[in-house]
């Protein structure tokens, strides 16, 4: 971080000195937990799913300790089968769905626009509620019943014999869905209708269009879930048989329809990291984003070829030849919008004054580790392949590099970026730095091992396993340790940062984004005046604009 | 050059509410036909798979509750676009009418409704162990009738809060564009939950009779 002041920009809307901002606008519980703000409700949302995170975290270390030994550690294969299933449901559903939309989406969207708040802020409120209260029925039913059938629920073992609070639990998820519904409907609006002067569509942040992505894939993916899950409390709870053989039911059909939405909800979990990336590299960079509407087509593109893609979890379940080569081909072509985005963060590097804080160590590794979790993509993609592979550890390490490898790092790299703007305060850079080092080490090694295993024909899912996969198992049980450490380190230099770092300026980072030309943090309206915007977001150097020197120059 | 500038002090203006009403009503009836478009899509596989039983099932379904119920649905609908167009004018009387008449038409709806569960839960129609049909697909016909007719009963109860709400807003001093906006969002909904049953009707208690 330099202190050169950056001449051109003026920081000029920013609120004066008498405004307050809006964590000043009332201290009672009661003005955070009733708030339409989306500001704040962006912080409830993101204690909410901080929390989660930890328990879902928790299920994971239990998984790695029981996979220290071959014979389990710890706990019964019974209760191995419902701690996989609390880490993912909770994961899934409780941090990665909500985590970025609902904290930095609420957070920045309107900023990002030059609104005030979104469209709908009692609806956003609403929202938050329906998520927190649902989620934590769920974990509740979870942890005092029990369920194993993993987070994906499959009939008939969910629908016939599984012994468990199954009901509840589908439930719980079911109402949660409520609130990723409210909050697609609500960005979607927002975008629509709330851009300040000057706004036009190619202007937006990518970050902005990574969002208004995931609210479509969440608007018309979730409701296919909330149906599949009604389906199986219909089963169970009144006795519609709807996936029994017996009665003619059809098992794979709970699977075509949840995989409808699952699938889509991969990319729900990582198109908004892809936004939260396309904003850091290029400040720290110090360039524009390189074929910015590329980017935003190949946003649109993977949600609208996200939705026809699910039969590539199903390649073995006796589907037709027809649609697997159908669902294969479509697999290979999300790769390609994919790609265009790694090579165009990569080219946006090229020449770049790059700097190395602690939002661009983690946006870097989400780069690297994102590639590698799309390339082990395409192996599984093909169906030869996946034939093999299914139901191994090495589709369990091909997920968790997308999904923690990718969205995780991003949602750090986001978190890092943006914490002197939301708190207004500065953290200290070099614990932040170290913390993202060890996300990565740690990271890799816990997920690189489990390639080789799945290779070596390890099955997921499973409690105890034979002794030759012991080094590689123990190697992964490490390497989690490590990622824990890494994981709970912000919570203290960041916790540290509220009390006694440094204050923020407006715009610590020299960012252009219109985010950052309103004081920190923001007061309740976001800007003094409504902003109105003359140019896109991304204006870092001299081959853009005359008169913006580099930070180099200046 | 920065991408703000600041030209004079200008204040918030209300963004465009009635549009981003409408717009966000839209989206979530979007929602809405996904969530009833995965159930659909479910029957039509089982269907697709069991056609005898389903043909079976569907015989016993109860064909003038279910057509009276279709009259009474699309006459609701006449009233609540009465509701909905009144309001271009002004007409505060004709928008009570309106709603007053979809309410009714509404709760006669589920009055209907219940008696014709009534009926199928005397004639065993509920899947489980007294299940009336030797057919084990004929029970999963029954199956979707009680969660497609159940789920569009819940739509339908919410619909009725949402004319009452309606309602009562026409008795406050609301400005008229307030009152437009609410009723087109409302009239929105009331119609998404009209053309459910429409694609109801037909797959629930039309298919399977002419066997």
């Amino acid at each position: 971080m330099t202190d050169i002041p950056f001449q051109s920009l003026p920081e000029a809307p920013r609120a004066p000195a008498t405004v307050k901002s809006y964590l000043d606008e009332g201290h009672t519980l009661a003005s955070w937990l009733f708030t339409t703000d989306h500001k704040r409700i962006a912080i409830l949302y993101a204690i909410g799913i901080t929390i989660f995170f930890f328990i879902g975290g928790f299920a994971a270390m239990l998984i790695r300790i029981q996979l220290l030994t071959p014979n389990g550690t710890i706990v019964s294969p019974e209760l191995y089968n419902r701690i996989f299933t609390i880490h993912g449901i909770v994961m899934v559903w409780f941090f990665l769905v909500p985590s970025i939309p609902t904290t930095m989406g609420n957070f920045f969207l309107p900023l990002m626009i030059g609104a005030r708040d979104v469209a709908f802020p009692r609806l956003n409120i609403i929202s938050f509620w329906i998520f927190f209260l649902g989620a934590l029925f769920t974990v509740v039913c979870i942890v005092s019943g029990g369920v194993d059938t993993g987070w994906t629920f499959y009939t008939p073992y969910s629908t016939l014999y599984s012994n468990g609070h199954v009901i509840a639990a589908a439930i719980g998820i079911f109402i949660v869905g409520f609130s990723s519904i409210a909050t697609g409907v609500n960005f979607l609006t927002t975008v629509h209708t709330m851009r300040t002067e000057g706004m036009t569509w190619f202007r937006l942040p990518l970050f902005v269009w990574a969002m208004y992505a995931t609210s479509f894939v969440m608007v018309l993916a979730t409701p296919v879930l909330a149906a599949s899950l009604l389906m199986i409390v219909a089963e169970r709870a009144l006795g519609m048989p709807l996936f029994n053989p017996h009665n003619g039911g059809d098992p794979i059909l709970f699977q075509h329809l949840f995989w409808f939405y699952s699938h889509p909800a991969v990319y729900i979990m990582i198109l908004p990291a892809m936004g939260v990336v396309s904003e850091v590299i290029p400040c720290f960079a110090r360039r524009v984003i390189f074929g910015y509407r590329f980017m935003v087509y190949a946003m649109m593109m993977i949600a609208l070829i996200g939705f026809s893609v699910w039969g590539h979890h199903m390649f073995v379940s006796g589907q037709s030849p027809f649609a697997n080569i159908y669902f294969s081909f479509l697999s290979f072509m999300v790769a390609v919008p994919s790609a265009i985005k790694v090579f165009n963060w990569s080219a946006s590097l090229f020449r770049g004054s790059i700097t190395l804080e602690a939002p661009m160590f983690y946006a870097l590794g989400f780069v690297g580790l994102f590639t590698i979790g799309g390339l082990t993509g395409l192996m599984l993609a093909s169906v030869p392949v996946d034939i093999d592979l299914t139901d191994t550890y090495f589709v369990v390490a091909h997920f968790h590099y997308i999904m923690v490898g990718g969205s995780v790092s991003a949602f750090f790299a986001g978190l890092h970026y943006w914490w002197p703007k939301i708190t207004g305060k500065l953290y200290n850079e070099r614990a932040a730095r170290l913390a993202a080092l060890l996300m990565f080490i740690g990271f890799n090694l816990t997920f690189f091992p489990q390639f080789i295993l799945g290779w070596a024909g390890m099955p997921r899912r499973y409690a105890t396993y034979p002794p030759e996969f012991q080094l590689w198992h123990v190697a992964s049980s490490l390497g989690a340790a490590v990622l824990a450490l890494a994981y709970i380190m912000p919570l203290f230099y960041l916790g540290w940062s509220l009390y006694r770092g440094g204050k923020a300026s407006a715009n610590p980072w020299h960012a252009t984004g219109l985010e950052w030309q309103t004081a920190s943090p923001p007061p309740k309206d976001n800007f003094a005046v409504p902003p109105r915007v003359t140019h896109g977001p991304y204006f870092y150097h001299a081959d853009n604009d005359p008169s913006q020197p580099t930070k180099n120059a200046s | 050059m920065s991408q703000v500038t600041i030209t004079s002090p200008r204040d918030w203006q209300e963004h465009d509410l009635s549009l981003a009403a409408r717009l966000g009503m839209w989206i979530f009836l979007a929602t809405e036909i996904l969530f009833f478009g995965g159930i659909f899509c479910a029957y039509a596989v089982l269907r697709y798979l069991n056609p005898v039983g389903f043909g079976i099932g569907g015989h016993e379904t109860e064909i003038l509750y279910g057509a009276l119920n279709t009259f009474v649905l699309a006459t609701s609908a006449v009233t609540m676009t009465m509701a909905a167009k009144a309001a271009d004018g002004a007409d505060y009387r004709l928008i009570r009418i309106g709603l007053i008449a979809t309410f009714a038409l509404g709760v006669l709806f589920l009055a209907l409704k219940g008696m014709e569960y009534h009926d199928d839960i005397v004639h065993h129609l509920v899947p489980g162990h007294h299940f009336a049909l030797a057919d084990p697909s004929a029970e999963m016909f029954w199956g979707f009738y009680w969660v497609l007719t159940g789920l569009h009963a819940i739509h339908m109860s919410v619909g009725l809060v949402i004319i009452g709400r309606a309602y009562w807003l026409t008795r406050q001093n609301l400005k008229l564009d307030e009152l437009r906006r609410n009723l087109d969002v409302s009239s929105l909904y009331w119609h998404l939950v009209d053309c459910i049953w429409f694609v109801i009707f037909p797959v629930i208690y039309l298919a399977g009779r002419s066997g």
